[in-house]
């Protein structure tokens, strides 16, 4: 039987070595080494991120939470017009489940937050967060379970998706995630500005749409964000990211509209959508998803009341006093711009994550 | 908690170190606790199943003992009859229903028998068909019944091989949970060299075609082509790896604590016939369907027409067990009538093959030679006179000449090239084989029928949407290289014998490797958190 043992622990030791070293060196999900000169693809933020905060309490004082397209969002710009000190979390598929744990955990290790920006999509209200994915794995708090994590970071089998994806290397991208936290799309905005006639063909694809529904929920995630703030003395500001809009038109207006009331019933908001000359136009977008820092800094500007950088007719700011005139007009503009395009739009399917 | 799962291997270390701890007069308790807490893990609602079959086969087998035939014949009946309700209302209630009601709007009649809305045990085809086996058995007078209840009740449900076989019979079996079994390190690192080969089998290359293939499969209407052709091919591997990877973990398992459990598979895909790829295809299932279904109706003992109708049935049902689903039962019915009209072509193919292969014999080496020297010269010629190949065809054309040129060199040795023909009509044999299996395969992985026919029918259409084929070369080329190692070793046991056997003549720090690399594969290249094992479904 020792013989057996003996043997099987020779064995295990040899055949695990390499796979823990290749993880170790490649860090594929950039937990387990974080070393910026050597990141690769798009860390799990919510990990890195959130270690990065509890690690630097002191060195920002307000958060920026959002999904990618918060990544466009100029941090520099918004401390210049508030005086603040702000972080970029922007997650992939960052959805207020995310943001909720994520400040959760941020309170519970004393990190100095004096306000959250929160952006939201209306995805926000239909997909949850990523689950059982090694992006999507939130920095655990308890140390026993970040030990196991850490254990599964270093025994991930070989994903050839690390060759394939985007490259966070600073030729495709580079993000300053020890920074400002924001990422800049280098070689889609490089295509662009030499080659604008290719940029059409990036919007060529069949726009995607989710049918779920889970305004509880998400409504639920919201009301404890905005109690965990107040209990802490942090400020909150909500707003909508601006899809392009052909994305918007092929969204059910209803369920847009339902979203707005319920919000509105909770907190005011800014919502960045519907058709306006930003949003109807596609060279104010790197891809179907994600809109350009340009677009990012008008947001901020009619936020924080900048003048003369926004045009009038983008953003509106969404309370319980004027949402029934707010989403009257949004489907009455829904129904007639629906008629103005050509859409290709998808058969709406089931959120990956529920 | 699946054998590829973290939880599975603490259970396995705790009963292995707890069986080998006890004296032997306790282990059954042990195995029968072990087996009911494993299958428990899933549902605990699944034991009151797989109790009641274990009940109503003990009782009836107990009271058919020194009974008259007539006796036994109720008693056999009723304990069939039970089980095959049971069976029948949990796994096919629902689709005889929904079939019916589709029936009904054929015609425009309305049909309002609600669906049932029940659990769906995992494994219940596999320990219901094995309890099945010991009732007939019994009846039969084949073995005595058994009178240890807890020995029974293991036998039903024997762990490793619970959730998806292979289906032991009582006779190999029950037996062995009366043997004292001591530890035997030769024997515990064979049955651990067979997990590990089943891991292999499942978690490195079942799981890693069926990244690409359950794409296709999920939705084939996004392509043809290629990537239709490609999983039409690469399925019956996929399967194969899931299956038999799950067998020989289940195999190796037992083995470890002394059981020898039923080969479930033997390298089919080398198979020279459809009847010989069903011999060795989920050995344990065809021979249940052979010696309980088969012979009583008649088997080969009956006039042709009988024959063909009891096979036809026999694979009608044996798609049925698979899964309640049309596209099973498609798949039995043309495996059954492939095998058919193999038969009644048996002859008048044979005579063709015999003279093809035989005039092969005969081809000169000279005109080897100028057969390849014409396809090389073609690819330099041809653009010349203006008529352009294509690159594949340039390639083929290469290929080709060079296998002409290896053939007219072969043929000027005489022996070597009667044993290259002899390999040559075999592989046509295996070749041929494969394909009909492939493409009666389409209907085991999709979700209907129709999915199936479009499948089939676009194989060979213009390509259309192959990036989840070719986009990520890495995978691409890592799929290759798995199902290339895995027929590699296939052919490798077929032709000289146990790899295990093979291994153990090798040096120490040879075979240390071998395990290392092994290991080293399944941690690396396997695919974690993916499908589960396919026979679950069944």
């Amino acid at each position: 039987m020792k013989r057996l043992i003996g043997k099987i622990a020779v064995i295990a030791l040899i055949s695990a070595t390499p796979v823990a070293l290749y993880n170790y060196f490649i860090d594929q999900y950039f937990v387990l080494r974080q070393n910026v000169a050597s990141m690769r693809v798009l860390p799990n933020e919510r990990w890195v991120k959130t270690e990065y905060l509890i690690k630097n309490p002191a060195k920002y004082d307000s958060i920026v939470f959002s999904s990618s397209r918060g990544s466009q969002l100029p941090i520099e710009f918004i401390n210049q017009h508030t005086g603040g000190r702000y972080y970029n979390m922007t997650l992939m598929a960052g959805v207020p489940s995310d943001h909720l744990s994520i400040l959760k955990i941020l309170v519970r290790n004393k990190v100095a937050i004096k306000h959250v920006l929160i952006g939201l999509d209306y995805y926000s209200f239909q997909g949850a967060t990523p689950a059982q994915f090694y992006r999507g794995i939130m920095y655990p708090d308890d140390p026993w379970e970040r030990m196991k994590n850490y254990f599964d970071y270093l025994f991930l089998p070989f994903d050839s998706t690390v060759f394939n994806e985007l490259n966070f290397d600073g030729k495709d991208v580079a993000y300053d995630i020890f920074g400002t936290g924001e990422y800049t799309f280098l070689k889609k905005e490089k295509s662009i500005a030499e080659h604008p006639e290719q940029h059409p063909a990036r919007f060529q694809f069949p726009i995607l749409v989710v049918c779920d529904d889970r305004i509880d929920k998400t409504l639920s995630e919201i009301k404890q964000i905005i109690s965990l703030c107040r209990a802490n003395g942090i400020t909150t500001t909500f707003f909508i990211n601006p899809e392009y809009a052909p994305s918007y038109l092929c969204a059910d207006i209803d369920f847009i509209n339902k979203v707005c009331f319920r919000f509105s019933e909770i907190t005011d908001f800014w919502d960045f959508n519907g058709s306006s000359s930003v949003t109807g136009d596609m060279y104010n977008y790197v891809d179907l998803i994600h809109f350009r820092r340009p677009v990012g800094r008008m947001m901020m500007a009619r936020i924080f009341n900048v003048p003369d950088v926004a045009p009038a007719d983008f953003g509106k700011l969404v309370t319980r006093s004027n949402v029934a005139a707010f989403t009257a007009e949004a489907k009455r503009a829904h129904e007639i711009n629906k008629k103005k395009v050509k859409l290709n739009c998808a058969p709406c399917r089931q959120a990956l994550w529920k | 908690m699946l054998f590829n799962t973290y939880q599975f291997f603490i259970f396995l270390v705790v009963v292995i170190g707890l069986f080998f701890a006890l004296p032997h007069r306790f282990r059954w308790i042990l195995m029968l606790g072990a087996s009911y807490f494993y299958y428990m893990y899933w549902d605990p609602r699944y034991a009151i199943l797989i109790f009641t079959t274990t009940v109503v086969v003990y009782g009836t087998a107990l009271l058919m003992e020194g009974r008259a035939v007539v006796v036994k014949k109720l008693l056999v009946a009723v304990s069939v009859l039970i089980n095959i309700s049971i069976l029948a209302t949990i796994k096919y209630f629902n689709f005889i229903n929904s079939s019916l009601k589709d029936l009904f709007s054929l015609f425009g009649v309305g049909y309002t028998v609600p669906s049932l809305n029940i659990l769906m045990p995992i494994g219940i085809s596999f320990y219901t068909f094995q309890a099945l086996s010991y009732t007939i058995d019994i009846y039969r007078g084949t073995r005595k019944p058994e009178r240890h209840f807890g020995i029974f009740a293991l036998y039903v449900s024997f762990f490793p091989v619970l959730l998806c076989g292979p289906i032991e019979r009582s006779t190999t079996l029950l037996p062995q949970f009366y043997k004292e079994m001591e530890f035997d390190y030769d024997r515990v690192t064979d049955g651990l060299k067979l997990m590990a080969w089943g891991y292999f089998q499942k978690l490195v290359v079942a799981d890693r075609l069926s990244l690409f293939i359950s794409q296709v499969q999920a939705n084939p209407k996004a392509f043809s082509g290629l990537p239709v052709l490609a999983a039409v091919y690469l399925y019956p591997i996929q399967v194969l790896c899931d299956f038999s990877g799950y067998t020989d973990m289940a195999i190796g398992v037992a083995l470890i604590m002394g059981y020898k459990l039923t080969e479930n598979f033997r390298r089919p895909f080398l198979a020279i016939s459809l009847a010989d790829m069903w011999r060795r295809w989920h050995i344990s299932l065809i021979s249940w369907f052979r010696d309980y279904l088969y012979i009583p109706l008649g088997g080969n003992r009956v006039p042709k027409w009988r024959q063909y109708l009891n096979l036809m049935i026999i694979f009608t049902v044996s798609g049925l067990w698979h899964g309640a689903q049309w596209t099973f039962v498609l798949w039995g019915s043309l495996n059954g009538l492939f095998i058919i009209i193999s038969r009644m072509t048996e002859k008048p193919r044979g005579w063709v093959r015999e003279h093809i292969f035989r005039g092969i014999d005969r081809v000169p080496a000279a005109m080897h030679f100028v057969l390849a020297a014409a396809l090389v010269t073609a690819v330099v010629a041809l653009p010349m006179v203006g008529i352009r190949l294509s690159a594949v065809g340039r390639v083929l054309s290469v290929i080709g000449g060079l296998a002409f040129l290896a053939a007219g060199i072969v043929r000027t040795k005489g022996e070597p090239y009667a044993r290259f023909t002899a390999g040559l009509k075999k592989f046509w044999m295996m070749a041929a084989t494969f394909h009909l299996f492939a493409y009666s395969g389409v209907f085991f992985g999709v979700r209907s029928v129709k999915d199936g026919l479009y499948m089939l029918t676009h194989a060979f259409a213009p390509t259309r949407n192959a990036a989840p084929l070719l986009d990520d070369t890495i995978q691409f080329i890592l799929m290759i290289a798995v199902v290339a190692v895995f027929m590699v070793i296939q052919y490798t046991q077929e032709y000289r014998g146990s790899i295990r056997a093979l291994i153990r003549t090798r040096p120490a720090w040879v075979r240390m490797a071998l395990y290392c690399l092994i290991c080293f594969a399944i941690l690396f290249f396997g695919v974690r958190g993916a499908a589960q094992f396919i026979y679950f479904r069944f």
